[in-house]
């Protein structure tokens, strides 16, 4: 069965839902989502990571892999308009999800994702975690659910849950401040007073650009502008899900391998006669248990940098692709946000001058 | 002997200087506690000491264990005879003099075999990075240490716990595993730098004394390698030709 099938029927099956999908109250296609790469969850003290099974280089990587897989979940329910990885909170997004990496070693994958939409309201904040059934990561099964699929099930589950208790004014509110904060971001002066902020962060539509508005046309060009750049953006992420994926597979597979490993040899540790307390022997299998902890730890190692020396080419590939901007693929959009401001202060300036 | 060759940063520990060493390593482990603690008093860190290379053992400078437990044995029965020519005297051996002789010489066979085995690797393999050092051990785990600016802390889990960090100019790795075995290792380049002394002392809750041995290494080269490998996930070591 192809995965969207899969996705949709886990789907249907998580949310028993009492209407279809098709007669709820707001058409969700109809609301854009951008997905910013998750915050790896790395301890700022690094003396921590070994303890933690913490590999930073893979945790970096996982950042920008895992908000693509939510995302190829999303697209694959094809019940929600245009789905996009960034690099940064855009705040011309209708639906915004950020998300921060907890635990990923194989067996266990947990993440909380924080959800707004353009009003500043909180969908939800929650903490996902699965645990990968038995033969999540064998291979040939790419038609298969993905690993930990009912965990980003349960995310899209939440998702029309919340949706379903807008209303079609809600969702109007969310495209029009979108469009007017992105906007803002461009023309303070101009777009600022369409809308407010209470103190509470929320915002409120005051009024809305009169039709016909060269202003607003001149947005959307710069708006359109961005959506190429952002949608080459979300191609390398895609390349990198694509190139990262069979390597990744394995990484986990192993990694759940040596978990399940270590998990029998500490039970059957557990059952054998213990020696004399302070013996030669009792103290040379405390030794022995020990160093084989850490050569556990150590193959670990090992294979992390296995899967560094395996995708690290392709992240540094994404993170350099986009030429005559400079800089890692955040300072490019940064910059090429920067750009289009000055895109739209010069038509603007054009605009206004006597002809 | 070596003391003549590395005054006085390279020093191999001698009998008589074992309980001086031990009361050192007291004030190292914390032997209350169930994780190894560093001293806080401990030297800052030299920056320029550098423990990078390939270090193979040097049995001539060495010691040697049985030699070792020879002396502590000639130590203990020299103990019991004053004890028994002058019965609830003081004594200032670092020995504990009150314990049973040939109880406290099981315990201390028992620990100079661990320490026999434990640091029986012929060749260490160091690469020190400024943020980190991992010292390979044949046929033994490696051992590796994150440098920290703060108090190192240990590393905690159900087989053990380690602790890590500088001394001034020597690396330390202490470790505590369960059933009350203490093991601390010491890494001391000399000024040449192409002698590494490796000082490991054992103790053992309840055991009246510990056990400490130094082992020597001397710098070599490794032949050099005609291929490049690199590790990867799904194809295992990938080799190509060293560039000339």
């Amino acid at each position: 069965m192809h995965r969207a099938h899969w996705s949709c029927l886990s789907l249907f099956l998580l949310l028993c839902l009492p209407v279809s999908m098709l007669s709820a109250a707001v058409d969700t296609r109809e609301l854009n989502i951008s997905l910013v790469v998750f915050d790896p969850g790395i301890p700022t003290d690094p003396t921590h990571n070994k303890e933690l099974g913490i590999f930073p280089k893979i945790r970096s990587a996982e950042a920008r892999y895992l908000p693509f897989v939510l995302r190829q979940v999303l697209v694959d329910s094809n019940s929600w308009g245009a789905t996009r990885v960034i690099p940064d909170p855009d705040p011309g997004t209708e639906l915004l999800i950020t998300g921060r990496l907890l635990q990923s070693d194989g067996i266990q994958l947990s993440f909380e994702l924080n959800v707004s939409d353009s009003r500043g309201q909180t969908w939800f904040v929650k903490t996902y975690s699965g645990i990968a059934p038995e033969n999540a990561y064998q291979t040939g099964r790419q038609n298969g659910p993905r690993p930990f699929q009912a965990t980003y099930d349960e995310v899209l589950a939440d998702l029309f849950r919340y949706a379903q208790t807008l209303e079609p004014k809600a969702l109007e509110a969310i495209r029009n401040l979108a469009f007017l904060r992105y906007a803002a971001t461009l023309s303070p002066a101009a777009f600022g007073p369409y809308f407010d902020r209470d103190e509470t962060g929320n915002y409120q539509l005051l009024r809305l650009p009169a039709y016909g508005d060269p202003m607003v046309a001149r947005i959307e060009k710069v708006r359109q502008q961005e959506y190429v750049f952002v949608d080459t953006v979300d191609e390398q992420y895609r390349k990198l899900f694509a190139a990262m994926a069979p390597t990744y597979n394995l990484w986990r597979r192993y990694n759940r391998e040596q978990a399940i490993y270590q998990e029998a040899y500490e039970e059957r540790l557990a059952d054998r006669s213990k020696p004399k307390s302070g013996s030669y022997q009792a103290m040379k299998r405390s030794y022995i248990n020990f160093r084989w902890s850490k050569i556990q730890q150590q193959e670990s190692a090992k294979l992390a940098t296995g899967f560094n020396n395996e995708v690290a080419p392709t992240v540094m590939q994404l993170q350099g692709r986009v030429v005559e901007l400079e800089g890692s693929l955040e300072e490019q959009y940064r910059e090429w946000r920067r750009i289009l401001q000055s895109i739209y202060q010069l038509e603007a300036t054009e605009q206004s001058l006597p002809r | 002997m070596i003391f003549a060759v590395f005054p006085p940063v390279f020093r191999p520990i001698n009998s008589s200087s074992r309980a001086l060493c031990l009361l050192l390593l007291a004030a190292f482990l914390s032997a209350c506690s169930n994780s190894p603690t560093v001293d806080s008093k401990a030297a800052p860190r030299d920056t320029s000491i550098d423990l990078t290379g390939s270090w193979e053992m040097d049995y001539g400078r060495s010691d040697n264990v049985e030699q070792q437990l020879r002396s502590i044995y000639n130590e203990l029965r020299r103990n019991a005879e004053r004890r028994a020519r002058s019965a609830g005297g003081s004594n200032a051996s670092s020995i504990n003099a009150g314990a049973d002789p040939s109880r406290t010489m099981s315990r201390v066979i028992d620990l100079a075999r661990m320490a026999d085995y434990i640091t029986g690797s012929q060749v260490v393999t160091i690469e020190q990075g400024p943020d980190d050092i991992i010292v390979e051990r044949e046929d033994n785990f490696a051992l590796s240490c994150t440098f920290t600016d703060d108090t190192p802390e240990p590393i905690v889990d159900e087989l053990g716990s380690e602790l890590c960090g500088w001394d001034a100019h020597q690396l330390l790795f202490a470790m505590q595993l369960p059933d009350g075995l203490r093991i601390n290792h010491r890494l001391t380049i000399s000024p040449d730098r192409q002698s590494l002394q490796i000082t490991t002392t054992l103790n053992q809750s309840g055991s009246p004394a510990g056990f400490t041995v130094n082992r020597v290494y001397y710098r070599f080269k490794p032949l050099p390698d005609n291929y490049e490998c690199e590790y990867t996930l799904s194809r295992g070591n990938v080799c190509s030709r060293a560039k000339l």
